[in-house]
């Protein structure tokens, strides 16, 4: 009987192992991107198989759920709170910081008839610190933006998200499963930084909210496949209940326009970044939107990516706004995409979640 | 290649196993060097230079040693020679670890897999010659797939050729070896993929910490993790590599016999890593204690003690802690050893445990002021009885490090043989599904998520 059952695990064992071999070879589903992966060392090698091995998200799921079970809040440094899941932003060194405070010092200085202004927007982890445990806290946001303004020189003026998201903490401002700011938020953020920029805010019953999509799962959550203890997001989009002011939003990509008639990109709530439904993600680097207001100033935003819910708020303001994505735009100049002087305002809004991407446009060839 | 990696458990491993099987048992060891090859060359093909040059030194120098035996003088200048080529090698990687000028060239080389393991067989082969306690082979392919053996060159079993030659000349495979053998394999894999990986977390984000801010519960609960971290770092390489072996039908001895239950410093060194143990001690101790008097065999406590640590490790921290097992054992032998022996087993355990601990926050830490300040926060230093880290810990480790404790202390191996010693017993129905469950977790924790499976060794 012992040497049956022993052939059954030896049957058995060799028969998966092997059976996942041959799909890990023959049977992975093809690239996003269509493209194959070349192998030049054996390095490369074991990293294909481990991108290749089959069944990848039920096994993450079977990590996750079992770390979940015997008590784990923490999971390959995402933290479990409450029922959201928030990961600690990397550490940004100094020199990042005092290099984004330099390029909109030049700036400033090289366009001084222009109204300048900055934003930092913090992320969840900076807002949520005093949650997460010390071991995991990240490093002090509040500190890090107030060194980052004091480095502004005094003409740009600079714009306080972290106190007004702070104030705002007991609200939904964040998604739960992704590391970006909620319509919420943003609206939060527009409220107290518009009136800076010389605006009045238009209240929240100026707009309708629509639940554009529901039971999102963002990546903090897919990517660790996590369904337990978490509350799926809602992603909520705000329109003016008098009808939206924009007349166009011309897209360029690679000098290709596309032009559309919104600042939302409802198609994205079917894919696979659903976030990628405000100003269509990071996929422009340059987006026109031109609205009804035709005397209302211009503004020119120099942004990353998790900036932008808050931007459709903006848009009503003014009469034309032109919106550059660092990440898109990585490489490129400034003055090959946007004349900046023809613009009445331009506000630098940077987020910490994606500070790496204010690198993206090259400063040695920036024509300021 | 590590053999906690997909590669290995998926590729690797049944390839080589079915190739193995089907060579006819006089190729079998050339078979093993093939593998040999393969499992070392995967990191570094400059690597298989030096593993080659072992392997021919020990099968040339083995001969001549042997040969020259009734010519002691020529036979003691070619075992210098030899044990001189193996340290150089020992050497050449240490300088190569700790990052000097010009490592970069002799880290390709010598990468740390294999190197610490290839020349110690090399160097036992060569002493055990000398001492006459074995005969040289004169079959290449047996001396070389005894000195590479490819499932413990990660970091052991160390074997003595006399003790398995019979083994590799004749590997015996069975149904019976095959499934025991991945039975411990797949233990060894579990063992490494979850428990350790996880110590390991946590203590990474314990030394993340201002060690000035660290309460003393949490301390402790570091100290535990600590000694978690470390049993299971070896113990899951030691059950991987006899796994294999055993798939291979060679029969490696027991390497860990649960040390945590040890109620003495020079108890508990003989059940942690006992090949390496015995290695050091047959080489170093022995022949020194041997010199007679208390002085030599201290002399002979604190060199094997110092030989050891720059085994696990080149840093200062694990040099500490190689000395202070050596301190440990000395006063056992010279006096504290009578009054362990008047106290109950329980306080003795627990008085040894805690002593053993402090030794592996030592071997955890990368610097030794951190492990003192670590071991002070321990005792109330910082003034503080718990934090709230305290919680986060517990709560996130907690139920893992209790897995942890009852797998080290035996309690779960006590379990297993008391439901299996029944003559209706269900274990063994039991086991395919039981190694069903560990294949599938260990691939889980392996593909989850990119992680570090380095761990202690930085391999």
């Amino acid at each position: 009987m012992k040497k049956i059952l022993d052939l059954i695990g030896i049957i058995m064992f060799f028969t998966i192992i092997v059976m996942f071999a041959i799909a890990t070879l023959f049977f992975h589903p093809p690239k996003e991107n269509g493209s194959k992966s070349s192998i030049r060392s054996t390095s490369d090698a074991e990293k294909l198989i481990n991108e290749d091995f089959p069944l990848q998200n039920s096994f993450k799921a079977l990590r996750s759920g079992l770390l979940l079970t015997v008590g784990k809040t923490e999971l390959d440094g995402t933290y479990l709170i409450k029922d959201s899941a928030i990961r600690p932003a990397d550490t940004i060194d100094d020199d990042e910081m005092f290099d984004y405070a330099d390029r909109i010092n030049i700036f400033a200085a090289s366009h001084k008839d222009v109204s300048v202004y900055a934003c930092v927007l913090p992320s969840a982890s900076g807002i949520y610190s005093a949650d997460i445990p010390s071991v995991g806290s990240g490093f002090d946001q509040r500190h890090f933006i107030d060194r980052l303004y004091n480095s502004i020189d005094s003409s740009v003026a600079t714009l306080d998200a972290y106190s007004t998201l702070y104030s705002s903490r007991e609200n939904y401002i964040f998604y739960r499963t992704a590391p970006c700011i909620t319509t919420t938020g943003a609206f939060d953020v527009y409220y107290s930084m518009i009136r800076k920029m010389g605006f009045t805010p238009r209240p929240l019953s100026d707009y309708d909210s629509e639940h554009a999509l529901s039971g999102f799962i963002g990546s903090l959550c897919s990517e660790l496949s996590i369904r337990q203890q978490i509350t799926p997001d809602n992603i909520e989009l705000y329109t003016p209940k008098n009808g939206t002011s924009v007349t166009s939003a011309v897209c360029t990509h690679a000098d290709t326009q596309t032009t559309y008639r919104s600042v939302f990109d409802r198609s994205a709530l079917s894919s696979e970044q659903p976030l990628d439904v405000f100003l269509y993600g990071s996929n422009y680097e340059k987006v026109d939107i031109t609205t009804i207001n035709k005397d209302a100033p211009s503004l020119l935003i120099i942004k990353t990516p998790g900036a932008d819910p808050v931007i459709p708020f903006l848009v009503s303001h003014y009469s034309k706004v032109t919106v550059i994505d660092e990440r898109a735009a990585d490489g490129m100049t400034l003055s090959s995409l946007a004349d900046a002087d023809s613009y009445d305002q331009v506000l630098f809004m940077a987020d910490i979640e994606n500070f790496d991407d204010t690198q993206g446009l090259d400063v040695k060839e920036i024509q300021w | 290649m590590i053999m906690s990696s997909l590669l290995f458990l998926y590729f690797f491993l049944p390839l080589f196993i079915g190739l193995y099987a089907f060579v006819p048992a006089k190729h079998k060891a050339k078979m093993l060097i093939l593998g040999e090859c393969v499992f070392l060359g995967w990191r570094s093909l400059y690597a298989l230079i030096p593993f080659a040059g072992s392997m021919l030194l020990a099968y040339l120098l083995g001969m001549t040693i042997d040969n020259l035996r009734f010519k002691k003088r020529s036979q003691g200048a070619v075992l210098v020679i030899a044990l001189t080529i193996e340290l150089t090698m020992l050497g050449l990687a240490v300088y190569s670890m700790l990052g000097f000028k010009g490592a970069g060239t002799i880290s390709k080389l010598f990468p740390p897999l294999g190197v610490f393991v290839y020349t110690l067989a090399a160097m036992s082969y060569y002493l055990d010659i000398y001492k006459g306690v074995i005969r040289c082979d004169h079959r290449f392919s047996l001396v070389a797939a005894f000195v590479g053996f490819f499932p413990c060159l990660t970091a052991g079993p160390l074997m003595r050729y006399g003790e398995v030659s019979q083994q590799f000349s004749a590997p015996q495979m069975s149904i019976e070896k095959t499934n025991d053998g991945i039975s411990l394999y797949l233990k060894g894999l579990a063992e490494k993929c979850i428990i350790s990986c996880t110590m390991g977390e946590m203590w990474g984000q314990l030394t993340k910490i201002d060690i000035g801010s660290v309460s003393a519960v949490t301390a402790w609960f570091g100290v535990i993790c600590a000694g978690l971290y470390v049993y299971f770092e070896f113990a899951s390489i030691s059950h991987m590599a006899r796994g294999v072996s055993l798939m291979l039908g060679i029969e490696l001895p027991v390497n860990f016999d649960h040390p945590f239950k040890s109620v003495s410093a020079t108890e508990f060194i003989g059940k942690f890593n006992v090949s390496v143990t015995s290695w050091f001690k047959s080489y170093i101790y022995d022949p020194v204690n041997a010199l007679g008097g208390r002085l030599f065999m201290v002399l002979g406590i604190i060199l094997t003690g110092t030989a050891m640590s720059l085994w696990y490790g080149t840093s200062l921290s694990r040099l500490m802690f190689g000395m202070y097992i050596a301190v440990l054992c000395i006063a056992e032998l010279l006096f504290a050893g009578r009054i362990l022996k008047k106290l109950p087993y329980v306080v003795a355990m627990v008085i040894n445990m805690l002593l053993i601990h402090l030794a592996m926050v030592f071997f955890v830490s990368e610097d030794c002021s951190y492990a003192f300040s670590f071991i002070l926060a321990m005792f109330g230093k910082n003034g503080m009885l718990i934090d709230n880290l305290t919680l986060h810990f517990f709560e996130n480790y907690a139920v893992i490090m209790i897995t942890g404790l009852l797998i080290t202390t035996g309690v779960f191996d006590l379990a297993y043989k008391r439901l299996g010693r029944s003559r209706h017993s269900f274990i063994p129905f039991l086991r395919p599904l039981w190694q069903l469950m560990l294949l599938i977790l260990s691939t889980a924790f392996m593909t989850g998520r990119v992680q570090d499976f380095s761990g202690l060794l930085a391999l």
